[in-house]
């Protein structure tokens, strides 16, 4: 077990991810920004999430919001990543806690893959070829404790009598699409898709499907929910398909390989 | 523990059971309270904001958007406990403020 701490994986997919959610990162500011400037508007309602938290003002949200810029051009570009992308993940962590109306759970998903992206590089050599395995195992574990609890949660009444996809489908639909058995139904299976989803990414014979089948889930997702919600999913779904390549990092003793090419688990320093 | 794990190198053993145990205990305690709330990977899963509001003045009924005075509108929000006081505070002439739950029989009744 405590081998795992010791072991390193190549960097080259870590900072391609890095930069794809990096790039995710600056969209989401976009987003946040359009929220934020309404959340922080004094007529609207405060809906604190811890209590006793204060809000917001526009004044100290226009010092966050380009921090959390700069911090997201940083971290896509691969520059000073170790700070940039504490700075990023501190910056959208603590937006997380502000206001409920601030909250989704794509911004927290985003946070923590940026947390453990950043990890991964700590205590490396910058021009290493590798950085360390146990952040990366995390990010795997995080997916699917994200796809669990989100077809657990979705077991009872109200989502099973299909409301909540009534409420958030596109409106354009034929009626058929409306009726109470098919909604019903249609919730029964996109439990059934995440349950399948947290699990099989870890078994060799499933993984392939189970990247089809993901891939479909979250387009299907954000092509047929209310576009009111479109910009948010759109986030949710390249952050969590940003973790399935992970996925397919072999482990061979203590080498690891990728796409076959054994990789030693050595500093590997440029000549 | 061997040698080569160090009192500098143990933070990532620590920090990665933390991070684990947070990241399942937080859901499974959201799990036993009423749904939806945050952290807890609840995502659409039930709703905790109105289908239909209506202000209460003396005789009169005036409906009005779930979404009123609320910057973002979210399914999640804690709607009955932030909105009915601030609806009543804003709309002074406000005897009471009805509304209707998802999936309720009865409309409920908040008074001012």
């Amino acid at each position: 077990m405590l081998k795992l701490f010791s072991e390193l994986v190549p960097a080259r997919p870590i900072r391609l991810i890095q930069r794809v959610i990096g790039a995710v990162c600056l969209l989401r500011v976009i987003e946040e920004y359009r929220v934020m400037s309404r959340v922080l508007n004094p007529q609207t309602i405060h809906f604190p999430v811890i209590e006793g938290l204060p809000s917001l003002t526009l004044g100290q949200a226009a010092i966050m919001l380009p921090l959390w810029f700069g911090g997201a051009v940083a971290f896509t570009i691969g520059w000073k990543t170790r700070i940039s992308g504490f700075v990023l993940a501190a910056v959208m962590g603590y937006t997380l806690l502000i206001d409920q109306q601030l909250y989704a759970s794509n911004l927290y998903l985003l946070c923590l893959i940026v947390l453990l992206l950043t990890l991964a590089e700590v205590g490396r050599p910058a021009e290493s070829n590798f950085v360390w395995r146990w952040p990366i195992l995390l990010l795997q574990i995080q997916l699917s404790i994200v796809y669990f609890f989100a077809a657990v949660t979705k077991v009872n009444s109200i989502y099973l009598k299909g409301y909540m996809l009534g409420s958030n489908l596109r409106k354009d639909f034929p009626a058929a699409v409306f009726m109470p058995r098919m909604l019903t139904a249609l919730a029964v299976v996109s439990i059934v898709i995440e349950l399948f989803l947290a699990g099989a990414l870890w078994v060799r014979r499933l993984k392939k499907s189970a990247v089809v089948i993901g891939v479909l889930f979250h387009v299907t997702m954000v092509v047929t929910l209310t576009p009111l919600v479109a910009a948010q999913l759109i986030v949710f779904a390249v952050a969590c398909l940003s973790i399935y390549p992970l996925f397919f990092l072999q482990k061979q003793g203590s080498d690891l390989t990728v796409a076959g090419v054994s990789l030693r688990s050595k500093e590997c320093r440029p000549r | 523990m061997p040698d080569s794990v160090t009192r500098a190198s143990r933070w990532p053993i620590v920090f990665f059971f933390i991070y684990l145990a947070v990241q399942i205990a937080l859901p499974v305690y959201h799990l036993f309270r009423p749904k939806p709330t945050r952290f807890g990977w609840q995502m659409f899963s039930a709703a905790s904001v109105p289908s239909r509001v209506w202000i209460v003045s003396g005789n009169q009924l005036e409906e009005i958007s779930p979404g009123a005075y609320i910057g973002y509108f979210r399914a999640d929000l804690q709607w009955e406990r932030y909105a009915l006081p601030h609806l009543c505070r804003v709309r002074s002439q406000a005897t009471a403020i009805r509304y209707f739950m998802p999936l309720d029989s009865v409309v409920r009744e908040y008074r001012c």
